[in-house]
């Protein structure tokens, strides 16, 4: 929306705003009531993963997802897909969000591994255990992602 | 006393679904499988015309832009009931679920509120759970106070939250002091207070909740068991005991 802040009801009484002090209570300019003025979040980039993707930037993601808002919010948005198709159709229980918003698409199966694409694999339970196994230490983590990577 | 012929996570869905009324818009947010096992309960039974947004299940989310869209529609005062729950409770009904300790050097760093701060003040009618009752989980004081039962003036709220529901007991949070509005089958008074981290008011006599019907827990074995392993599968294979 390109907004400095939106009003929202809430939070006053709550140490949100004891930890925020960006968040500033404000008075209802229309009503009694005082408000909270939450800044906005401007995200350099986005990362995302998509079911797939077409030739104009298309991309497909899931509805339970908030990836539409978050490329809407963010400077520059990078989407990977499972799979790059000549032209998106709409498809139940999932969105498309359109290519004014994506900066590149890439194709990447197996982008969202070790977690969930549903459709195209499961959750890696043995695998999340290990990660939080090796996220303990800033050693291990280092020895994981090297793995990973490899 | 004879042991149960229902699992913990079972009564909390039983007592859950008896919260929903017919035609109500329900909201369930993250990591909450008891209340989404409990509100599809309700929806199977006496529940019918609920619309029900559970946080991951593709057949209960009512929308096309993902969380956004539930804290919006409850910040208009259109979702008519919600659940929070906290690491920990306190006596005055407030919920922490953000950090155990002090926040800047935390004992133990929580998943954050997300729409506790704000839902709270919007939604009508907040019912509290918690799935462990312990000491632990009821305090004095929260470390860190993510929803507040008792707003300063000047602020818009619909009201305060209402009970709160645990594998022992049902406490009330709506009055000055909280109170034990009923203890779960086979749970004496002593094992609540023993549990809880605050004093209680206790009505002389302390009625008992109604045990599960056959009937709940049918459709919650069967039903309610089939759509809630497709997100908590772990849950699922743990929580349900089979029909038989």
């Amino acid at each position: 929306m390109g907004l400095p802040f939106l009003p929202v009801r809430g939070l006053i009484g709550t140490d949100y705003l004891r930890i925020r002090p960006d968040f500033q209570i404000i008075k209802n300019p229309y009503g009694d009531d005082d408000l909270v003025a939450i800044p906005a979040v401007k995200p350099d980039l986005l990362l995302m993963h998509a079911y797939r993707a077409d030739r104009s930037g298309n991309v497909l993601t899931d509805k339970r997802e908030s990836d539409p808002l978050l490329a809407r919010a963010a400077e520059h948005v990078i989407a990977t897909a499972e799979e790059i198709v000549p032209a998106l159709e709409p498809e139940a229980d999932k969105v498309i969000i359109p290519g004014i918003y994506i900066d590149a698409v890439v194709h990447l199966p197996g982008g969202a591994k070790p977690t969930a694409c549903p459709g195209y694999y499961d959750i890696q339970d043995e695998e999340i255990r290990r990660y939080l196994q090796a996220a303990r230490t800033p050693e291990t983590f280092a020895r994981y992602l090297e793995e990973f990577l490899a | 006393m004879s042991s149960p012929h229902y699992t913990p996570e079972e009564l909390m869905a039983v007592l859950i679904s008896r919260e929903v009324r017919d035609g109500e818009r329900v909201g369930v947010g993250t990591l909450s499988p008891a209340v989404a096992a409990g509100c599809i309960l309700a929806h199977h039974t006496h529940a019918p015309n609920a619309t029900l947004a559970i946080w991951r299940f593709q057949e209960y989310w009512p929308f096309t832009e993902g969380m956004k869209e539930m804290f919006d529609l409850g910040q208009r005062g259109k979702v008519d009931l919600f659940f929070l729950s906290g690491a920990q409770i306190d006596q005055f009904g407030n919920t922490n679920l953000v950090a155990i300790g002090d926040y800047d050097r935390p004992k133990v760093r929580l998943p954050g509120g997300a729409g506790s701060g704000t839902l709270s003040y919007t939604v009508p009618r907040i019912i509290l759970f918690q799935t462990s009752h312990s000491r632990r989980a009821f305090v004095e004081k929260v470390d860190f106070i993510t929803a507040t039962n008792d707003p300063p003036p000047n602020v818009y709220r619909r009201g305060k939250f209402n009970r709160c529901i645990t594998p022992l007991a049902v406490l009330n949070f709506e009055g000055e002091r909280p109170v034990l509005e009923a203890v779960n089958p086979g749970v004496t008074v002593q094992q609540v207070v023993e549990n809880t981290g605050f004093p209680l008011v206790i009505p002389a006599p302390v009625p008992e909740t109604p045990p599960p019907t056959d009937e709940e827990l049918c459709v919650l074995r069967t039903v309610v068991k089939e759509k809630v392993q497709t997100v908590y599968p772990q849950f699922a294979a743990a929580a349900f005991r089979n029909e038989d």
